[in-house]
C-alpha cells in the first residue's frame, strides 16, 4: 500500500472512533506524512506509527485503547506489522466542563 | 509539467545543467538519433544503449525532475542557497521575464552512464520535522527520476539551508488606496 494511501486509511479510521474529535496537530513539531501533492497531518509513519488525536472525551485512556486498537487493524489490513504510539494533542474544553459538572 | 512528454523522446546534445534552455533547443521525436543538430559536440549526459540506438539525457533535465520532485513535496517552501534564491527572487520581479521559479534552481546532479546522484539545497518550514521533509524529499525524486529517465539514483544528498518562518517577511501596511 503506498504511504499516502496508507496515512488517508489511517487518518479516516481513527477520526472515525468515538471520542476523537480529529487528528491533532502536534505540540511544537508538526506530525505528519509527506507526499507530492500533499499531507497528512497528524500521522506520522515512523517506527512506532505515531496518532496524534484531539480528544472530546473524558476519561482518556479508554479512547487511546479504541484508537490503537483501530489503528492496529488498519496496518493489519496493509500488512504492516509496526506498533502504534497514539498521543493525544489536546482535549476539547467542553469534554472538560462536562466532566467537572457532572 | 508540460515538459513531460519531451524528456521522454530524444534529449538535446547540451549537457551543461544551465538556467537558460530555450523551448527550440529540444529535438522533436522518436524518429530521431542521438545525432546532435548541426555540429555541436556530444557532452555529459545520461546514455542509455540498445541495440537500436542510444538515447542521451542531458543533465539539465535530470536536474529539472529532481528539482519539481523536490518541490512537490509541501515541507519543501523554497530551494536553493541563499544567493540563488536572491538572485531568483530578483529576475522574477524584472516585468517580461519568464515569470516562473526556476525549476533547477537548487539542484546540481552528476550524471553518469546508468546512475545519477543528485544534491539538493532546499528551505523547510519551521516547526515541521526535517527530518520527514527530507525522507519524502529522497523518496520522491529517487522515485521520479527512475521512473521518468530510467536512470538508477545513487545517493540523493540534501542540505537544509534555511527554514522559513511565517514572520520572516512582514507585508507592509498599505498606506494609500
Amino acid at each position: 500500500m503506498r504511504r499516502e494511501d496508507l496515512a488517508h486509511a489511517l487518518a479516516t479510521a481513527v477520526t472515525d472512533v468515538p471520542g476523537v474529535a480529529a487528528l491533532g496537530a502536534g505540540t511544537g513539531i508538526e506530525p505528519a506524512t509527506y507526499f507530492p501533492g500533499g499531507k497528512v497531518v497528524g500521522i506520522r509513519l515512523s517506527d512506532p506509527v505515531e496518532v496524534h488525536i484531539v480528544a472530546d472525551e473524558v476519561p482518556l485512556p479508554p479512547v487511546a485503547v479504541r484508537v490503537g486498537a483501530a489503528a492496529h487493524a488498519v496496518l493489519a489490513g496493509a500488512g504492516e506489522d509496526r506498533a502504534v504510539q497514539v498521543i493525544i494533542d489536546d482535549v476539547v474544553a467542553a469534554a472538560l466542563e462536562r466532566r467537572h459538572r457532572s | 509539467m508540460p515538459e513531460a512528454n519531451d524528456r521522454a523522446k530524444e534529449a538535446t546534445s547540451e549537457g551543461r545543467s544551465v538556467a537558460t534552455r530555450t523551448a527550440s533547443e529540444r529535438s522533436s521525436g522518436l524518429a530521431d538519433t542521438g545525432t546532435p543538430l548541426g555540429s555541436r559536440p556530444m557532452t555529459a549526459g545520461a546514455s542509455l544503449i540498445t541495440d537500436a540506438g542510444s538515447t542521451r539525457i542531458s543533465n539539465g533535465v535530470v536536474a529539472k525532475i529532481a528539482g519539481l520532485a523536490a518541490r512537490d513535496i509541501p515541507g519543501v517552501f523554497s530551494m536553493g542557497t541563499g544567493m540563488a534564491r536572491r538572485v531568483g527572487q530578483i529576475r522574477s520581479m524584472i516585468p517580461g521575464g519568464s515569470g516562473e521559479t526556476n525549476a533547477m534552481q537548487g539542484v546540481s546532479v552528476e550524471v553518469g552512464e546508468k546512475e545519477a546522484a543528485i544534491d539538493l539545497d532546499i528551505v523547510t518550514w519551521y516547526g515541521q520535522s526535517i527530518v520527514d521533509i527530507s525522507e519524502a524529499v529522497r523518496r520522491n525524486v529517487t522515485g521520479q527520476v527512475a521512473g521518468m529517465t530510467g536512470l538508477k539514483v545513487v545517493e540523493v544528498n540534501i542540505n537544509v539551508d534555511d527554514v522559513h518562518v511565517e514572520s520572516d517577511q512582514p507585508q507592509p501596511e498599505q498606506r494609500v488606496q
